[in-house]
């Protein structure tokens, strides 16, 4: 049996498919799911900023 | 004072009538106290077993907003059977300040919850008992269980007195038909794969009039299912090879595989459709064709999974709506298409590109300023702790060296007094190498880093810019998918003109549309974060069927 051949998508185009009901009333910033996403992301930022402190530090031991 | 009614009915012999029975004798009993009805909340044919039933979730909810002060049953039972949940939901109950009180046990108490609660839990052991017993004794007499298998029909017939004679199948001869077709192809060499196909193709109807897939005709060896393991069809009724349970999380029913030992076996020689020959030169394929796995004792079934993608079940295919699934490691291919060639979507994308061009509508809005704040807040509060933590630990070790020095004098007592030598000499060097340590690190570690003075701004733009890379991180990996995918109700990959369509559904799409309308942008302004997959961005907007629609272009 002959199969069709797969093909990757090389273009793709993004649609945004909401019901008129909500797109008004939302105010963005205020979506507890955004907000508890970009907690998480300070949570990384944070890790990573520590992190780099710590690791100046231990340099700036090791040139002394 | 304000009331609630639930009305509840469960198995087939109850009737939808039940309820309103529950909701007259309750309604009376409220008229006669004088209370005020607010609202009543029915489950319709659902069990006691669970909590997992809109209505009383419903009622759960609006008593947490204080709608009503009593909730009125027929009896407690009717709230649910399951010790945990009931106990679970007198709890919040009390927490609302709101009363339980039934017709039966009146103002229900801890001790109803305690005792009641335990001969609830007893009654649905004891129904299920005896369920088993029942369908034991009819398979024992060669009769079905319950549902039926393909290639067979249930047999309609009624006894002198009218009553139902339950349990008696014969042979379809059409799908019997198929049935050895599928073994005879089976044992030509052909994967379970291409005989799904070749059935689709010939328009042969599958079980309960589906398509058929690769899955419905391999099933699973061990458990049974499956066309090809149907003992059914050399004439042997297996019955309790597996055991069901409800997963207390989920609420879904989850089986297991009984020992063969339980197994009951009933030789039902006329209910034969297969013969002996080919059923065996089956069995002999498959373990030809089975893999050879690793025992698997002690791995653990999870880590030989593929890890889950940030979308997956999410995705549909827009030309027959079934699933788009992982068909390699890269790739996100249409499943019917693959598996049971009735779609001919055999358009493909790569899981980062579809994953990049969804996350690139929510980078833009991620920038508004009450978001940026709440990065602020989290990121200042997350610093504090980790130094507080570093901090901690310099005492620690602080606090350490004394108590090492402490240990080696004793050691040293020990051995002027003539103790085991070796011993005492092997603790001794353990602790002079751990002092060393110590040592080491209070003396390259500094009370505190030098505090660096973030600049906010520039390390949230850096974040969100590489929104994809931070969503990737090993160790928030899971928690930030979580979190994304409460925002996306559906993706469908729509193929069109050379180009497929990223269809995005749920909030996600309702915040992004928003803030398109309020930015009225023209230009996308994330353009060139992509890079890696994205060329040329560009925001458009329109409308279709009284939905507001953007499109975002995005040649990868």
């Amino acid at each position: 049996m002959a199969r069709q051949r797969d093909t990757i998508a090389d273009k793709v185009r993004l649609v945004l498919d909401a019901p008129d009901a909500n797109v008004t009333p939302l105010r963005s910033g205020a979506d507890p799911r955004l907000v508890s996403l970009v907690r998480l992301l300070a949570r990384q930022a944070a890790r990573d900023f520590v992190n780099a402190e710590v690791e100046a530090a231990r340099q700036r031991d090791l040139q002394d | 004072m304000k009331v609630a009614l639930y009305a509840r009915y469960s198995s087939e012999n109850q009737r939808d009538a039940s309820i309103e029975d529950q909701l007259r004798l309750c309604r009376l009993h409220a008229e006669k106290q004088g209370w005020t009805i607010v609202d009543s909340y029915t489950d319709r044919a659902i069990s006691g077993a669970s909590l997992l039933r809109p209505g009383i979730q419903e009622l759960i909810q609006d008593a947490t907003r204080g709608r009503f002060t009593i909730v009125l049953a027929e009896a407690m039972d009717r709230l649910s059977r399951d010790q945990e949940d009931i106990a679970g939901l007198f709890k919040r109950m009390t927490f609302a300040g709101v009363r339980i009180i039934t017709l039966s046990e009146g103002d229900v108490t801890h001790l109803h919850i305690g005792l009641k609660g335990t001969m609830n839990a007893l009654f649905l052991k004891d129904l299920a008992e005896k369920v088993r017993r029942g369908l034991r004794g009819r398979v024992e007499d060669g009769k079905s269980s319950g549902g039926n298998s393909y290639g067979y029909d249930v047999v309609r017939q009624f006894d002198a007195k009218g009553e139902r004679i339950r349990g008696d199948r014969t042979i379809n001869e059409e799908e019997a038909r198929t049935v050895r077709r599928i073994f005879t192809d089976y044992t030509r060499g052909k994967s379970s794969r291409t005989i799904a196909m070749e059935l689709n193709r010939d328009g042969v109807p599958g079980p309960q009039g589906r398509e058929w897939g690769p899955s419905t005709i391999h099933g699973n060896r061990e458990r049974g299912n499956g066309i090809l393991n149907n003992e059914m069809y050399v004439g042997r009724l297996v019955w309790n090879r597996l055991r069901y349970l409800k997963d207390p999380d989920t609420g879904k029913r989850v089986s297991r595989l009984n020992p063969e030992s339980e197994w009951v076996i009933q030789e039902v020689p006329e209910l034969r459709i297969v013969e002996q020959d080919l059923w065996d030169a089956v069995k002999a394929r498959q373990v030809e064709t089975t893999f050879s796995q690793p025992e698997r004792g002690n791995e653990a079934l999870n880590d030989r999974r593929r890890p889950r993608h940030l979308f997956a079940g999410l995705i549909r295919c827009g030309c027959c709506g079934g699933g788009y699934s992982m068909i390699s490691k890269d790739l996100l291919g249409c499943s019917t298409a693959r598996n049971k060639g009735t779609c001919d979507n055999r358009l493909n994308i790569r899981r980062d590109a579809l994953e990049a061009s969804v996350l690139s509508g929510l980078r833009t809005h991620l920038m508004e300023p009450d978001l940026f704040k709440e990065f602020c807040n989290e990121f200042t509060r997350e610093v504090n702790r980790l130094r507080m933590e570093h901090g901690a630990d310099l005492v620690a070790m602080r606090a350490e060296l004394p108590r090492i020095d402490r240990e080696l004098a004793k050691l040293l007592t020990a051995l002027k007094t003539g103790g085991p030598v070796q011993a005492i000499v092997d603790d001794m060097k353990r602790l002079e190498a751990r002092k060393a340590e110590v040592t080491e690190r209070l003396a390259n570690t500094e009370e505190s880093p030098p505090l660096l003075h973030p600049n906010m701004a520039d390390i949230y733009q850096r974040r969100i810019a590489s929104l994809y890379e931070s969503l990737q991180a090993e160790e928030t990996k899971t928690e930030a998918a979580e979190r994304l995918r409460t925002l996306v109700s559906q993706i469908t990959l729509q193929p069109a003109d050379g180009e497929l369509a990223i269809i995005l559904r749920g909030d996600l799409a309702a915040i992004l549309q928003f803030a398109a309308h309020k930015k009225n942008a023209t230009v996308h302004p994330d353009s060139g974060v992509l890079d890696a997959f994205v060329s040329q961005v560009s925001l458009v907007a329109g409308t279709r069927s009284g939905r507001y629609q953007h499109s975002l272009e995005i040649a990868i």
